[in-house]
């Protein structure tokens, strides 16, 4: 499932997958995976992302539906 | 000394570790045929298959300790008598077959005796097996209860 919420908050920041990666310490191919919905990122790494992109865990990967993608 | 850093992100690490379970099994069942083969071309030298006897043996009991250590027994099989009489019946019936067929090559007009010998071999396997895989899951239950104790302190502190 993809993680569109992730990426749409990035691009609201401006932000490149690279700049992200760097940021939290992970490469960007491991950021476009978990964008793509092919990597299961740990609790710990998707704080570290909420922190870089000031957002919280609730707006980045909650789902709120059924079917819909977060 | 200073620990060196990792420069591999968690996904990476974990395809990584993916990586080195596969050459593992890779590792174990590679050994697992080449005695097998060994034995039936040098026709049970085990002077000449010393070497991938001794690192098969530590393999396996690295694994089966580190797993009893940390309370896991399988993914699919319990430690309970059936699975375990299921298991040591499959290693007796491959090894019997393989003794049987190595004796056939040997002595082949003789096949009555042969056999016998197949179904001697596998009842000692089975035997065996049996008798580790109860020992082993015996201790396996042991150290889970005391996981599971341990776990119990800690969450009352």
């Amino acid at each position: 499932m993809r993680n569109l919420k992730l990426k749409f908050r990035r691009i609201e920041l401006e932000m490149s997958q690279t700049k992200l990666a760097e940021k939290v310490g992970v490469t960007r191919q491991t950021i476009g995976l978990i964008e793509a919905g092919d990597f299961n990122p740990s609790l710990k790494l998707c704080i570290a992302i909420c922190k870089a992109l000031d957002t919280t865990l609730n707006d980045l990967f909650w789902e709120d539906n059924e079917n819909g993608e977060n | 000394m200073e620990k060196i850093k990792n420069n591999l992100d968690e996904r990476q690490e974990q395809t990584l570790l993916q990586i080195e379970h596969n050459g593992c099994w890779l590792a174990f069942w590679g050994l697992v045929a080449s005695i097998v083969v060994q034995s039936i071309i040098l026709d049970f030298d085990y002077k000449n298959m010393a070497g991938e006897f001794i690192v098969l043996v530590m393999l396996a009991l690295h694994i089966v300790v580190s797993c009893i250590r940390q309370g896991i027994w399988d993914r699919r099989l319990k430690p309970d008598i059936s699975s375990n009489i299921l298991v040591s019946l499959t290693a007796a019936l491959i090894t019997g077959i393989l003794r049987f067929f190595y004796m056939v090559k040997r002595f082949p007009n003789v096949i009555l005796a042969d056999f016998a010998v197949g179904i001697i071999y596998a009842a000692k396997v089975f035997a065996i097996c049996f008798v580790v895989l109860q020992l082993t899951a015996n201790l396996f239950r042991k150290r889970q209860a005391k996981l599971e104790e341990e776990i119990s302190e800690n969450d009352e502190d």
